[in-house]
């Protein structure tokens, strides 16, 4: 199990910034790079994110998400708040007209090296996606990933509206299950609703 | 409300009893992560500027007793005191933050507001772009550099052979596979008006699909560009393998997929 970093921080140990830094950093400016258009805006959002994490390491809790988890989930409000608060809706700059939406077979490519470094959340969520109808997946990627409207994801797929709604929820639904099913450190998922409420917003 | 959803949308816990909104917040992030190293091949390295100036502005932000100094941290757990020698401490700063200002105020009073920019000779400006180039190819010995060919006879976009000859040719690639950075040089490429067109870069990688090379960002050629002109390579994802560097002219802001109706410039690497 690797170090928690926001325990650590919380608890006051000013070496576990850097660590921090270096954990996170890279996984944070991707997320931030991938979304906003300019890199002067993707870098204001990374620092905003890390002041976000600071400020908010006391309330994570291990036994509601991993650590990575809880930053990717972060660094999304952050990201999603700024292209909000500049354009009032959500942008994306990474569909493309032919491969929008679709995903290497699960099954069949050599990066499980790198999911498994991204935690064992995004690997049960990496599975979750490898079930869903190929669909229902793609309809997923675009309203996380590529952080399109439900409208745009209808427009783009061909899908009915509530069609793209209704495998939005079941898809996410049923992974937020999974997770919170998972065999977890501490004192299992028990207490995960509960610590979950005290971290939201 | 969640920021996974569209604002229009409905929420999708509403109509689940027993899930929070945090809950289908880090199912979304995990959709996030998975999708990334999926797509994206993982994560990209923070550049190691930005690192530092987080971590430089960290202190204010961090919890009660997690303090960071240059050189050497100290914090609550160290074991030492916020007692008096904080406080003095505390008081030399303050003492000579006033006599400071004091002194500032007197340059002020003497000579007038300071001039604006750096001083002439100033070590602290930043290097120029070129200089930037000149440095990634010092520091990276396997850092590319692959000549702009034209792809396209397009005098309103490319200048003439003679001019180009002149000139000694188009420009350059650098581009550094293990740092992920690079830049371009131009000659003899049109200025734009951003208002109507800009260039945008295209790299090709083999590790992707050839039809949805990564998009390198849009940028512009000044009317009054003096010798060369210097952009430096941004890409939004990692670049496994870089096979050629393409230019297109687009709208304004760039495009998600080109037509490559104009495209002039192409840079393919051996």
């Amino acid at each position: 199990m690797q170090d928690l970093l926001l325990t650590r921080i919380a608890g006051g140990d000013q070496s576990a910034v850097p660590e921090c830094i270096s954990r996170y950093g890279g996984l944070i400016w991707t997320l931030a790079r991938r979304r906003l258009n300019s890199r002067e805006d993707a870098e204001d959002a990374v620092q905003e994110i890390f002041i976000d994490v600071w400020r908010s390491a006391d309330r994570f809790d291990p036994r509601v998400s991993e650590e990575i988890t809880f930053v990717a989930m972060i660094a999304r409000r952050r990201v999603i708040d700024r292209l909000r608060r500049r354009t009032g809706l959500p942008e994306t700059t990474s569909i493309d007209a032919a491969g929008a939406g679709d995903l290497p077979d699960p099954a069949s490519d050599g990066s499980v090296g790198r999911r498994l470094e991204l935690g064992e959340e995004a690997r049960l969520a990496d599975e979750h996606l490898g079930q869903l109808k190929p669909e229902e997946r793609q309809v997923l990627r675009l309203a996380i990933y590529d952080s399109l409207s439900h409208a745009a994801i209808a427009a783009h797929t061909g899908l009915p509206l509530g069609t793209v709604k209704s495998h939005i929820r079941r898809g996410l639904d049923s992974l937020r299950r999974t997770l919170a099913g998972r065999p977890q450190d501490g004192d299992a998922a028990a207490g995960r609703s509960r610590a979950a409420e005290r971290s939201s917003r | 409300m969640s920021s996974f959803d569209h604002p229009s949308a409905d929420a999708p816990w509403e109509s689940v009893p027993g899930a929070t909104p945090t809950d289908w917040e880090l199912a979304a992030a995990a959709v996030d992560l998975a999708v990334l190293a999926r797509v994206d091949g993982g994560p990209m390295a923070l550049p190691a500027e930005l690192a530092a100036r987080i971590r430089r502005e960290a202190p204010p932000h961090l919890p009660r007793g997690v303090m960071l100094e240059a050189g050497r941290a100290s914090s609550a757990r160290d074991g030492r005191p916020f007692g008096r020698t904080a406080d003095r401490s505390w008081l030399a700063a303050a003492g000579w933050w006033t006599a400071a200002c004091l002194a500032g105020l007197l340059v002020w009073q003497w000579f007038g507001p300071p001039r604006l920019g750096p001083p002439a000779g100033d070590s602290t400006a930043p290097p120029s772009l070129a200089e930037l180039r000149a440095q990634l190819l010092a520091a990276d010995p396997e850092a590319v550099t692959v000549a702009w060919k034209q792809a396209s006879d397009d005098p309103s976009v490319v200048a003439g052979p003679a001019e180009l000859e002149a000139a000694g040719g188009l420009g350059d690639v650098v581009w550094s596979p293990a740092r992920q950075q690079g830049f371009m040089r131009f000659r003899g490429l049109a200025a734009n008006d951003p208002a109507r067109a800009q260039y945008q870069l295209w790299i090709f990688d083999a590790e992707r699909n050839e039809a949805h090379p990564v998009d390198g960002g849009v940028f512009d050629v000044p009317a009054q560009a003096d010798g060369d002109v210097v952009v430096r390579i941004d890409p939004r994802l990692p670049v496994g393998q870089a096979t050629a560097f393409a230019i297109t002219v687009e709208r304004p802001g760039g495009v998600v997929v080109s037509s490559r109706e104009r495209l002039p410039l192409l840079a393919a690497l051996p």
